[in-house]
C-alpha cells in the first residue's frame, strides 16, 4: 500500500525529519507517537504530498508520490485534518460531498448520485441526522465524524488522521477511533494516525512508530514498540504500565502518587570535589560488592574552570575523552564545550536501561542545562527513572537543582551539599539501600 | 431534493425580477413614453442592433420615443445590469478565494489602479473617451498583477501576504491619483476626474455594452463552471490539496478572471462601491455558503441591485446623482443590517 524510504525534510539547516522509513499494508492501523515538535505534522504533510521531502521516496501502490498528480493521490489517500472552522457556513452534507472532488473533472460538479452516496456514508457513521446542519455549529466530535465521513467517501483505501482525538470528549474519542478501526477491519482500509495518547495507540493500533526529534526512535509491531522504557523516553517523563483486560496502559509515575524513584542529588559549586567524592564512593562500593552503573566525568581544571573532561562508564570502566572547553557558545548544547562523538556514545551506552540491572545504583555526573534542553543525555534519564526499583545518584549544580526536580517530576528527592561532613557515609548508606534512609 | 428545487426556483425568480425591472426601466423615466411605443421599439430592436453591428449607423426610421428607448435607455440599463452582475460575481469569487466574507473586489488594488489610469487618461492631451477607458482597464489589471507578483516574490503565495501587497499597491495608486488631481487643471480636468470617480452610467451606448459584455460574459462562464472548485478552495490550502486540487493554481486563475471583470466594469462606469461586498453577503444569508448557488444568485441579484440603484440615481432628483453615491448610500446600511442579523445568530 504505502512504502516510505528514508525520507528527510529540512528547513534551512534545521533537520525536521531524519531518515524516516516505514511500510503499511492494507487493513493496518499505524499510530505515530511523539512529543510536541517531534516532527509528526511534518511527516504527515510529506505523506499526503503537501510538502516534498528533501530526500528519500514515498511509494503509494508502487508509484512514487512525487510522480503523481494531486487528484491521483487524493483518489487513493484521504486526509482527516485537524478540525477548524470554515470561513463560510457549509452544511455537513456539503462538506461530505466535497470528498468527491478528485473524481470529477475541473469544470464539473458532483451529481445527485454523489449526494445520495454521501448521505448513506453519513448514515453509516451515525451522523445522517446532521446532513443539513451548519458545519461550523457542530460540536467537535460531530465535526470529526463529518470529516471522517468525507475522508471515507473520498477513499477507503488509505486514511491519514491528524490528531483525530483533539478536543474530543471521552465518548467521541472512542467513537471516532472505533469507526476508523471498523473500516480497517471491514473495508481493509489502511490508516495512519497521529495520536497524542499512547493508550489510544494501545487500544487501536497494529503498528507504532515513535518519532523523536525527527528520527525514528522505534518502529514495529505495537507490543514490541510500546514498552514503558520507550514511552518514558519519548515523552521525557518516567511512566509505568499497568495491565487492564490484557492491555498494557501507561501512566506517568508521579500521577498516581507512586513511591518516587529513589534519587539523591549531590550539589556543590564547580571544583568543590564532587567527582572526587564519587570516585571514593565507587571504590567503597566495589569493596562492599554493591553493583553500580552510570557515568563519571573526571575533568581537568584551569583558572577555577573545567577545561577538559573524560567520561568513564562506571560499570565497565571504559574511559575516553568527553570534551574540552572551546570558549565559543554552541547553539545546540548552549554550553562552551565541544563534546566528542565517542564520548557521547559511551555515555549513552552506559546510561541505557538495557545494560543496567534493575537493582543497580545509577550515577550520573552530571545533569546540566544541556540535559534540561533535551540534548546530551536528556533522553536517557526518564527511562532510567521508569525502571522499577531503580536508585540514582545525580550531580547537579546548585542553581539547577529545583529545575531538575521539576523537569523529571522528582518527588522531594534528598539533596546533599558537598560540604556536608557525612556526605560519603550518607551516599554509601543510600547505595546499600537502607530503607530508613529513603524515609527521610 | 427540496434544496435544489428551492434554489432553481430562486434563480428563475431573480432572473424574472431583473427582466421586469429592465422593462419598467425602459418605460419609466423623465421623458414620458406610451406602452405602444415601448412595444414597437422592442420589435425594432433586432434590426437596430444588426444595423449598429454592420454599419455603426441606424438606418431605420425611428420616432423620438423609440430613439430614447433603443439608443439611450436600453444600453444604459444593460450596462447597469452587466456591471452589477460582474461586480457582484467577482465579489463572491474574491471572498471565496480569500476565505473571508469581508473582502471586496478592489482588495488587490484593481479599483485604485483603474481610477489612476482613468485620471491619467483625462489629463493626457488628445486622449479620447476610449483611451480613458483603455488606460483605466490596463492600470487596474496591472495593479492586481503587481500585487500578486509581489506576494509571490515575498516567498509564499499565501492569502495574507496577497492582502498586504494589495494594500500596498492600492495605496501607491491612490497617492498617484491624488498627485494627478493636484497637477490637473482645476477648471477643466479636475472636475472631469472627480465626476469620473463618482461613477456614472450616463455615457453608456451600445458600444459600451458590447465592450463590457464580452469580458463579463466570458468571465462569468468560466467562473460558473469552476464554482464547485471554489467551494473546495474555501476550506483552505491543506484541505483542498488533500482533496486533489492545486490551490495556488486555481486561486491564480480565479483572481485573474475576476480582476479582469472588475477592471472592465470600473474602467467603463467608474467607481461603483459596495456591490461586490454586499450582494454575495446578502445571497449567503438566504442561500447558504455553497457557491453552486452563491455564484449564479449573486450575479442576478447584483444586476437587480444596480438596475434599481441606477433608476434611483436618474429619477429621484432633478439632477442625476452619481451612481457610486447611490450604491454606497444603500449598500452601507444594508451591510450594517446584515451584520446586525449575523450577530443575532444568523450565519454567513
Amino acid at each position: 500500500m504505502l512504502k516510505v524510504f528514508d525520507i528527510s525534510f529540512a528547513i534551512g539547516d534545521k533537520l525536521l525529519l531524519d531518515n524516516v522509513s516505514f511500510e503499511l499494508k492494507p487493513g493496518e492501523f499505524l499510530a505515530i507517537l511523539g512529543a510536541n515538535g517531534a516532527g509528526k505534522t511534518t511527516l504527515m504533510n510529506c505523506l499526503c504530498g503537501l510538502t516534498r521531502p528533501s530526500n528519500g521516496s514515498i511509494l503509494l501502490n508502487q508509484r512514487p508520490l512525487s510522480d503523481m498528480s494531486r487528484a491521483d493521490i487524493a483518489m487513493q489517500m484521504a486526509l482527516v485534518p485537524q478540525q477548524q472552522e470554515t470561513a463560510f457556513a457549509f452544511t455537513a452534507l456539503e462538506m461530505v460531498v466535497m470528498g468527491r472532488t478528485p473524481f470529477i473533472s475541473t469544470f464539473e460538479s458532483p451529481s445527485e448520485q454523489d449526494v445520495i452516496d454521501a448521505k448513506s456514508i453519513m448514515q453509516l457513521l451515525d451522523v445522517g441526522g446532521l446532513a443539513q446542519s451548519d458545519y461550523n455549529r457542530l460540536s467537535g466530535g460531530e465535526r470529526q465524524l463529518v470529516l471522517l465521513a468525507r475522508a471515507l467517501f473520498q477513499s477507503n483505501r488509505l486514511l491519514l488522521l491528524d490528531e483525530p482525538t483533539n478536543h474530543l470528549d471521552f465518548r467521541h474519542r472512542y467513537q471516532v477511533l472505533s469507526q476508523v478501526k471498523r473500516s480497517c477491519i471491514e473495508l481493509n482500509t489502511a490508516v495512519i494516525a497521529i495520536l497524542h495518547d499512547p493508550n489510544l495507540a494501545q487500544l487501536y493500533a497494529d503498528k507504532v512508530l515513535l518519532l523523536e526529534d525527527g528520527k525514528v526512535l522505534n518502529y514495529g509491531e505495537r507490543d514490541v514498540v510500546m514498552t514503558s522504557e520507550n514511552i518514558s523516553r519519548l515523552y521525557g517523563i518516567p511512566a509505568t504500565s499497568y495491565q487492564v483486560a490484557q492491555t498494557e496502559f501507561f501512566i506517568p509515575q508521579n500521577v498516581l502518587g507512586q513511591a518516587p524513584s529513589k534519587v539523591v542529588i549531590i550539589t556543590g559549586e564547580s571544583g568543590s570535589g564532587k567527582t572526587t567524592l564519587l570516585t571514593e564512593l565507587i571504590q567503597q562500593c566495589h569493596k562492599d560488592g554493591i553493583p553500580l552503573a552510570g557515568i563519571l566525568c573526571p575533568g581537568e581544571m584551569k583558572d577555577g574552570q573545567r577545561f577538559s573532561s573524560d567520561i568513564v562508564d562506571i560499570a565497565t570502566n571504559e574511559r575516553c575523552l568527553f570534551g574540552h572547553r572551546t570558549g565559543v557558545l554552541d547553539k545546540k548544547t548552549k554550553t562552551r564545550f565541544y563534546f566528542t562523538e565517542q564520548g557521547m556514545a559511551l555515555g549513552i551506552k552506559a546510561l541505557s536501561p538495557k545494560d543496567i540491572h534493575t537493582k543497580t545504583v545509577c550515577i550520573i555526573d552530571e545533569i546540566g542545562p544541556m540535559e534540561l534542553n533535551g540534548h546530551g543525555f536528556g533522553h536517557q534519564i526518564a527511562p532510567l527513572l521508569a525502571m522499577p526499583g531503580s536508585r540514582h545518584i545525580w550531580v547537579v549544580r546548585p542553581n539547577l537543582v529545583s529545575q531538575v526536580c521539576r523537569h523529571w517530576s522528582l518527588h522531594h528527592p534528598q539533596v546533599i551539599n558537598i560540604t556536608d561532613i557525612d556526605v560519603l557515609e550518607k551516599l554509601i548508606r543510600f547505595a546499600k539501600n537502607n530503607q530508613e534512609y529513603t524515609q527521610t | 431534493m427540496p434544496v435544489i428545487k428551492k434554489y432553481t426556483l430562486l434563480s428563475i425568480q431573480s432572473v424574472a425580477v431583473a427582466i421586469i425591472i429592465l422593462l419598467v426601466g425602459l418605460y419609466a423615466g423623465r421623458f414620458a413614453i406610451n406602452p405602444s411605443d415601448l412595444l414597437s421599439a422592442i420589435q425594432k430592436l433586432p434590426s437596430v442592433l444588426i444595423d449598429l453591428m454592420m454599419t455603426g449607423q441606424v438606418s431605420e426610421e425611428l420616432t423620438q420615443q423609440e430613439r430614447i428607448i433603443l439608443l439611450i435607455r436600453f444600453p444604459r440599463l444593460l450596462t447597469a445590469l452587466i456591471v452589477g452582475a460582474g461586480l457582484a460575481v467577482s465579489g463572491a469569487v474574491y471572498q471565496g478565494v480569500f476565505r473571508n466574507p469581508l473582502v471586496s473586489p478592489d482588495i488587490l488594488g484593481v479599483a485604485s489602479g483603474c481610477m489612476f489610469g482613468a485620471a491619467m487618461g483625462l489629463i493626457l492631451p488628445g486622449s479620447s473617451w476610449y483611451t480613458v477607458q483603455l488606460l483605466a482597464f490596463v492600470c487596474g489589471l496591472s495593479a492586481a498583477c503587481v500585487a500578486m507578483f509581489m506576494a509571490r516574490k515575498f516567498g509564499s503565495n499565501s492569502i495574507l501576504l496577497m492582502l498586504m501587497t494589495g494594500i500596498i499597491i492600492g495605496s501607491i495608486f491612490g497617492s498617484g491619483l491624488t498627485m494627478l488631481k493636484a497637477l490637473a487643471d482645476p477648471y477643466g480636468e479636475l472636475p472631469a476626474i472627480v465626476f469620473w470617480l463618482m461613477g456614472s452610467l450616463s455615457a453608456s451606448s451600445w458600444s459600451t455594452v458590447a465592450q463590457l459584455a464580452v469580458p463579463v460574459v466570458i468571465g462569468y462562464g468560466l467562473i460558473h463552471s469552476l464554482r464547485y472548485r471554489l467551494n473546495v478552495l474555501c476550506l483552505g490550502d491543506q484541505q483542498s490539496r488533500s482533496l486533489g486540487i492545486e490551490p495556488a493554481k486555481l486561486r491564480l486563475v480565479l483572481i485573474i478572471i475576476s480582476s479582469f471583470i472588475v477592471a472592465s466594469c470600473v474602467a467603463t462606469v467608474g467607481q461603483v462601491a459596495w456591490i461586490g461586498l454586499v450582494v454575495p453577503h446578502m445571497v449567503r444569508t438566504f442561500a447558504g455558503a455553497n457557491n453552486m448557488r452563491v455564484i449564479p444568485l449573486s450575479t442576478s441579484i447584483g444586476a437587480i441591485f444596480l438596475l434599481l440603484a441606477d433608476s434611483v440615481a436618474r429619477s429621484s432628483f432633478t439632477m442625476e446623482i452619481p451612481i457610486g453615491i447611490v450604491t454606497s448610500l444603500v449598500g452601507a446600511p444594508l451591510f450594517a443590517f446584515l451584520l446586525f442579523r449575523f450577530r443575532q445568530g444568523g450565519s454567513y
